[in-house]
């Protein structure tokens, strides 16, 4: 077959109209719709997963903030208890903490990617974002876990809490920060590696 | 609101078969309500801020093709974003020789990596070299380099 023929079907294929988005449910009904229909069912889909995933962010942001309330509330009412010197420090490391973390996750969630650049530089920009992330992820232990770890244990200490209360704690305190970093690093090797091989791989293809 | 909902569906209405054909090109069966899906929702969340510094049909065709090609399979355990009133996925079906040539087609496409892919989708649906050198980000002396080979590429596999 000659390419020049074939090029010519694939854009009769191209401009040819279409009926073929319609919805699960209707899938008779959807037969007799036009096209503008079809349009219209496309639209309030991408309405819905817009409304969607604001919802989602709101929930996230409403949820890290009753946690770090309560978290903040307990540390408060422990300095209350005793003010010494491992309380004052260990709420400073706290206050600290706090801001340092909401400052770089405001500013880390600014950083969107641009769809509609040139796909090399879309492809560049991308991996930018992905290494970012990954480091983002991978050192969340050092700037969120431990630096809040140490503000408890510092509080804990100076609130002269019960040795079994303490140590009772200081497990369950472990092992969550265990939990949450091992949950980063798994969702960086199964979300965002497999991400950034498809880009280098893209890249290479480009140059 | 309601002005850029018709915008939306205007731009869709005139590009549904070539959002259609990249998201058959660069996913598997299962993944390809996915894709589509995807691109639509990059197509919507751009075209909010779309000010008309680039023509239109390159737009779209950027935005595709960069979700396209970043595209990764998402793990069968992740939720549906929005459930229920799926899109569902119909083959376009001709008869005959025009089908088989279309099938020959996406056959060679799937054999190239997914910038050439690209490249070639842009090439068939009759793009300049300079709007191809636009989308992609590469001279138009690269591109013609490209297009030739694959050109060249086709010819060995599938001229009788």
């Amino acid at each position: 077959m000659n390419l020049e023929q074939i090029k010519l079907n694939w854009q009769k294929q191209l401009s040819s109209s279409s009926e073929a988005v319609k919805p699960q449910a209707e899938i008779d009904l959807a037969i007799q719709n036009n096209m503008a229909n079809n349009m219209n069912i496309i639209t309030n889909k991408m309405l819905a997963i817009d409304k969607k995933a604001k919802e989602r962010t709101l929930y996230g942001i409403i949820g890290f903030s009753i946690i770090i309330c309560a978290l903040s509330a307990l540390n408060y009412l422990m300095f209350l208890l005793s003010q010494s010197m491992f309380t004052i420090a260990g709420t400073t490391t706290w206050i600290v903490w706090f801001v340092v973390s909401i400052f770089r996750l405001v500013k880390f969630k600014h950083k969107t990617h641009d769809n509609s650049l040139c796909i090399k530089s879309a492809l560049e920009s991308k991996l930018n974002k992905v290494n970012k992330e990954i480091k983002y992820y991978q050192t969340l232990v050092y700037w969120v876990l431990a630096p809040m770890s140490v503000g408890m244990i510092l509080i804990l200490i100076g609130s002269q809490a019960l040795i079994i209360t303490f140590i009772s704690f200081f497990i369950f305190w472990v092992l969550g920060m265990y939990c949450a970093n091992k949950y980063n690093l798994r969702y960086i090797d199964k979300s965002l590696k497999p991400i950034k091989q498809e880009i280098t791989e893209s890249l290479a293809s480009l140059t | 609101m309601q002005q850029l909902t018709l915008a939306y569906q205007d731009m869709l209405a005139n590009n549904l078969n070539r959002l259609k054909s990249i998201a058959r090109s660069y996913s598997k069966n299962e993944d390809r309500e996915d894709l589509f899906q995807e691109i639509l929702y990059q197509l919507w969340r751009g075209y909010q801020s779309f000010e008309n510094k680039s023509q239109l049909d390159t737009w779209v065709y950027r935005v595709a093709l960069n979700t396209a090609i970043s595209y990764v399979r998402k793990e069968k355990t992740q939720p549906q974003i929005v459930s229920g009133n799926n899109l569902t996925w119909v083959e376009p079906h001709h008869d005959g020789e025009f089908q088989d040539s279309i099938d020959l087609l996406e056959k060679f496409l799937s054999q190239l990596n997914k910038i050439d892919r690209a490249i070639m989708m842009l090439y068939l649906d009759d793009m300049k070299q300079k709007q191809i050198s636009e989308i992609t980000g590469q001279s138009t002396n690269v591109i013609s380099v490209r297009i030739n080979r694959m050109k060249q590429k086709f010819q060995q596999l599938h001229v009788e």
